[in-house]
């Protein structure tokens, strides 16, 4: 099928089927990852936690994420759980997912906050693979910045996710950050989840 | 004294004031193209202005002249031919040089024995001629429809139709562009109806077709079946029923872009949640997200589902006591 036709069909299934169906026959994928591309090609400069003022503690909801040693600089949204039992992710591949369920970063618990890895194009949670200990993250919510520190770093099947569970979702003692994407593409589905374990530096 | 006067200057002029009107013609029928109303005309139009005058006086010299905005701009609308007029009637032409929205006003003056007298006043108005065009049939052929593209046709594909029982048929319409359609994407197996209507400014000859049946042949909606599809609570389930790992894709109709997909080998089945009321799923044996984006594929090569998920339901318990207060499966964040 060529792409004139398919471009006729999309408009015609979308008729048939309902307005729905246009994500099926997207070639462009125009409000997916090309935004997404768009944005994480040019971030913001990297920000270090010298260049602002940092809170010790609970930062409220946050709204965005840097990890200037991977080139992450992203908005945080609020995300819930899915009737599968999973954390919600958003829609967009330039945005991160912050479990509004969970603690909120620099709270007694983990707050957790996953995004995209994409086989095609760019996500914004491509190089969370690549974290190393001691990669500094910011999390800026209403109440101000709190700073991380990457502790350690996990890849898990996705199969035995439902073991390290708890300890992501981990709802007191001490503040932590756990940040998640998908690992290990196959080819055809992803065979893992990074998950990235960071912990509060002294503000 | 005075009253007695005025009845008295009164009474002498009661006869003028009688005899005047009296002695006017009368315009019993002043028509242009056997109307009396307005009406709408081309440019270059020639028309048949008719008229009839009484006079009070058969022995009274009678004069009709042409009047409104027409006098002497309207071919044929003049004062010689009007006067010279032996049967009352004239042909007038509308200049070829009218434009849409140009009007000319007729009237008729007669004067009768030089009392004047009018008729109603008659406007044309310049309307652009519509263009006639023949709608070209449209038809299906191998499978594909083809919707020809005809100046001044627009073609509407006419569906959860029936027959009006007059020839006609009776449904809901979208527009259909110009262009090729596989069958399988308009028809689950219904013949398509296909309308025609003409463009503003074009016109249908007399009679034209205007309706197309296309018939659709089973062959043409048969599409392979990889997967079966299954609705529950809050959720869905696709089994692969072929015995080739099959891959699928899926999304709920706010969807702009696929939410997920998998890959499941023979006999497999996966159940996936959604918050979605209607969900669309595409499988096919051999297809790559890429592949698939980039409408790499043959329409017959791949199954396409719509279902309804049930989201006023609770899902039910697992019966292994209470879930936990946090996320036990991996986030869906890849793509």
């Amino acid at each position: 099928m060529n792409r004139r036709l398919l471009g006729a069909v999309a408009a015609v299934v979308a008729l048939v089927l309902g307005a729905g169906a246009l994500f099926l026959l997207l070639p462009e994928r125009e409000q997916g990852p090309a935004a997404a591309t768009a944005t994480t090609s040019t971030p913001p400069a990297p920000t270090t936690s010298a260049a602002r003022p940092l809170v010790d503690g609970p930062v409220g909801v946050p709204t965005r994420i840097e990890i200037a040693d991977l080139g992450i600089d992203a908005p945080v949204t609020e995300v819930g759980t899915t009737p599968e039992n999973a954390q919600e992710v958003p829609s967009a591949l330039d945005e991160t997912g912050w479990w509004r369920d969970g603690a909120v970063p620099g709270a007694p618990g983990n707050a957790v906050i996953v995004g995209h890895t994409a086989s095609v194009d760019e996500a914004v949670f491509d190089p969370l693979v690549d974290a190393e200990v001691g990669d500094e993250v910011l999390v800026t919510g209403s109440e101000g910045t709190v700073a991380f520190t990457v502790a350690r770093s996990e890849t898990v099947p996705v199969a035995d996710f439902g073991d390290v569970a708890a300890d992501v979702y981990r709802s007191g003692g001490a503040s932590g950050l756990v940040l998640m994407t998908c690992g290990d593409w196959n080819g055809n589905s992803f065979e893992s989840t990074v998950i990235v374990h960071a912990v509060p530096v002294a503000a | 004294m005075r009253r007695t006067l005025l009845f008295s200057a009164l009474a002498l002029a009661a006869p003028l004031l009688v005899a005047s009107p009296a002695s006017a013609a009368t315009v019993d029928e002043f028509t242009i193209g056997g109307s009396s109303d307005d009406l709408e005309a081309n440019a270059g139009a020639t028309l048949t202005v008719a008229w009839d005058v009484t006079p009070q006086d058969p022995a009274a010299t009678v004069v009709v002249s042409p009047g409104g905005s027409a006098a002497g701009v309207v071919a044929g609308w003049d004062a010689a031919t009007v006067a010279a007029a032996t049967a009352s009637t004239v042909d007038v032409t509308i200049p070829a040089t009218a434009e849409e929205g140009d009007d000319y006003t007729f009237q008729l003056l007669v004067s009768e024995d030089n009392v004047p007298s009018v008729s109603d006043t008659i406007t044309v108005s310049v309307v652009e001629e519509p263009v006639v065009v023949t709608p070209a049939p449209v038809v299906a052929v191998d499978c594909v429809l083809e919707v020809p593209e005809v100046t001044g046709v627009l073609y509407d594909l006419v569906y959860d139709y029936e027959e009006d029982g007059a020839g006609g048929w009776t449904g809901e319409t979208e527009p259909l562009e110009p262009d090729s359609y596989p069958l399988i994407a308009l028809s689950d197996g219904e013949d398509l109806v296909v309308a025609a209507t003409p463009d503003e400014g074009y016109a249908f000859p007399a009679g034209a077709a205007d309706v197309f049946v296309v018939a659709v042949d089973e062959a043409c909606t048969t599409t392979p079946v990889f997967v079966e599809v299954a609705s529950s609570c809050q959720a869905f389930t696709l089994t692969n029923v072929v015995d080739v790992d099959v891959t699928a894709f899926f999304g709920g109709e706010d969807d702009e872009e696929i939410a997920g997909e998998l890959v499941l080998a023979p006999g497999d089945s996966a159940e996936i949640g959604t918050d979605d009321e209607i969900v669309y799923v595409v499988a096919s044996a051999d297809l790559s997200l890429d592949d698939f984006e980039n409408g790499d594929f043959d329409f017959f090569d791949i199954q396409v589902e719509e279902l309804e998920v049930d989201q006023d339901c609770t899902v039910a318990g697992t019966g292994t006591g209470a879930r936990p207060p946090y996320p036990t499966v991996a986030p869906a964040a890849g793509r």
